[in-house]
């Protein structure tokens, strides 16, 4: 496995929320985990940093339990923007940018000549060049966004975790964060494995899938498997019409009701 | 590459801090020559190269020590207030609000009283108290992130317990305290050499490792998954901050007991000029704490011949309406 779950069951006090959930993420793939809320998603991908702690079960990177690493090691490899953000109010966005250089810094050693080439080139990736110097305070929501993803596009992972990269913002900022992820898989290769909502986003923007439900992976798959009545029924208890995107090549469906207000009629 | 606004804003911090630095020295001079006997700059000069000079036993002897320490005092709780505003994701967290002063003194009376003999176990004492109390506090508040509320609640009334234990020592042992009179009344009044070299190897330790502090502190401002994720252990790291802070409060209330408002007010004036960023923020406090401590001890030196205020007293009237009037305009500024 190059990275993934494996076994790994999560409790919070005597509330189980997943069971030994074994998840293999792909190299160089963009897998997308589904679920409803509270299914255990974030969860899961808050196991990577520790920030919950797994009952059971480990993460592996590269055939190896991830505590054997070092965790500047594992920060140099392993990049996770949690879907909260905590910054001051007059830090810059080349400042923020420039602490995803801080894993490969030497002790007591400033940013090299090179980890600043490396900011400069992530602020044009991520179309932030203009706005390097304004405060992330005064940015919209949308640019807010795409300065943390920045920073962490900064550390140079060879995985990027994202938890909800697109919540709070409107459909154009949630496509323009989407583009720059693929865009960043497919430039330079990094495997990336994220949390969305938006089921449709997640089959136009990701390769593979899976679905959470009652502590467990419900179905995985292509998002051509994965977007299906079935599933949709069975994971979000809705009823929805599957259409076909022909020129992606990407199904996409629309809700139609959900299964209890059936039931009411 | 960085812009032009970008650019000066940097040189403006860094001049801001060199001329806090330039005022610190020239402070020092001014304090020296002021009091209830008045020296000129040469006498000064003068007194503190040669051994001779009629005026060195007053200004070599006693106020050059004695502004020494109150900046050292003022260096380390303004530090610590630093510090603690950092691990506490507070801007209300200091020595004095969070209880730690108070605990501080609980530890130094105890050490007082258990070795009468031994005052120089004082700092040791009080950086103990200061270390218990402040993991006591953030142990009470600390749930993902300390809570405003809950830390200031648990201080109050921590500082209020260790405040009777205190009361009931000085009642009940007041024989053994004898020899420790600053620490009793808090103030800066008649130190000596033998305090500043008392608390100098620990300041000086807490001051020099805060030196390597800042990026870290930055990183860790960007809450603990984030940090985390950029590789900075952030349970180990807060606990040689609160380790640290400790040192740096516990060594400053053995001289002065309780001093409060510096490592609240000082943070805050920095932030306000220098902004968040610790790289400025520290030097800047730093300077701004020795500063501020010393001009204030000076203050209650001369103010009310022959007597002496403490330098608590004039630390409150004149830096709690300076501070409001600062929240008050920059806050504006920051908001437009």
């Amino acid at each position: 496995m190059y990275f993934g779950f494996e076994d790994v069951s999560i409790r919070y006090g005597r509330n189980t929320v997943l069971e030994h959930v074994t998840m293999d993420i792909p190299r160089g793939k963009v897998v997308t985990i589904i679920g409803k809320n509270g299914c255990g998603k974030s969860s899961l991908l808050k196991t990577v940093y520790r920030a919950v702690k797994p009952c059971s079960g480990q993460v592996v990177f590269e055939g190896k339990p991830l505590c054997e690493y070092g965790p500047r090691q594992i920060s140099r490899r392993i990049a996770y923007l949690p879907q909260v953000h905590f910054s001051p109010p007059d830090i810059n966005v080349r400042t923020l940018v420039s602490y995803g250089r801080y894993p490969h810094m030497r002790f007591g050693k400033g940013l090299s000549e090179q980890d600043r080439q490396i900011i400069d080139s992530t602020l044009e990736f991520t179309g932030l060049s203009d706005m390097a110097e304004r405060s992330v305070s005064t940015l919209s929501g949308g640019e807010r966004q795409r300065a943390w993803l920045a920073m962490s596009i900064c550390q140079q992972p060879e995985v990027l975790i994202l938890d909800e990269p697109t919540t709070y913002l409107d459909i154009s900022y949630q496509v323009e964060v989407l583009e720059v992820i693929r865009r960043l898989n497919k430039r330079r290769g990094t495997t990336i494995l994220m949390v969305l909502h938006d089921i449709n986003l997640a089959a136009r923007f990701s390769d593979f899938m899976y679905a959470l439900k009652g502590g467990g992976i419900h179905a995985c798959g292509e998002p051509s498997q994965m977007v299906s009545a079935q599933i949709l029924s069975d994971v979000f208890e809705i009823n929805a019409r599957i259409l076909d995107d022909a020129d992606n090549g990407c199904p996409f469906f629309i809700p139609l009701n959900h299964l209890k207000s059936e039931d009411t009629k | 590459m960085k812009s032009e606004v970008c650019r000066r804003k940097e040189a403006w911090r860094v001049i801001f801090i060199l001329t806090m630095g330039l005022l610190c020295v020239f402070s020092i001079f001014v304090c020296l020559s002021i009091g209830t006997i008045k020296y000129s700059l040469g006498e000064v000069v003068s007194a503190l190269t040669d051994k001779d000079s009629p005026a060195r036993i007053i200004v070599w002897g006693m106020r050059l020590p004695r502004i020494l320490t109150a900046g050292l005092v003022g260096i380390c709780l303004s530090l610590a207030g630093c510090i603690l505003q950092g691990v506490m994701r507070n801007n209300l967290a200091s020595p004095s609000t969070i209880g730690v002063t108070s605990g501080a003194s609980f530890i130094g009376y105890i050490t007082l009283v258990a070795f009468p003999g031994l005052s120089y176990l004082l700092p040791v004492g009080s950086i103990l108290g200061a270390f218990g109390t402040t993991m006591l506090i953030y142990a009470l508040a600390y749930q993902k992130g300390v809570s405003p509320v809950k830390m200031l609640l648990s201080g109050l009334a921590v500082s209020a317990m260790f405040g009777a234990f205190n009361d009931i020592i000085k009642t009940f042992f007041a024989d053994r305290l004898g020899n420790a009179s600053h620490f009793l009344v808090g103030g800066l009044n008649n130190v000596m050499w033998n305090e500043f070299w008392m608390i100098l190897p620990y300041a000086s330790v807490g001051i020099l490792i805060c030196a390597f502090l800042p990026t870290k502190m930055n990183i860790l401002m960007l809450g603990d998954e984030t940090a985390n994720s950029l590789g900075l252990r952030t349970e180990v790291f807060r606990f040689i901050l609160i380790a640290i802070s400790s040192l740096l409060s516990g060594s400053a209330i053995a001289v002065a007991g309780l001093i409060s408002f510096v490592g609240l007010i000082v943070p805050h004036i920095s932030r306000l000029i220098v902004g968040s960023d610790y790289k400025y923020l520290f030097p800047a406090s730093v300077f701004l704490g020795f500063l501020l401590v010393v001009v204030c001890d000076t203050i209650g030196r001369i103010i009310l011949p022959p007597g002496e205020v403490s330098v608590s007293i004039i630390l409150s009237f004149i830096g709690a309406p300076f501070f409001l009037m600062l929240l008050r305009t920059r806050g504006q500024k920051q908001r437009d």
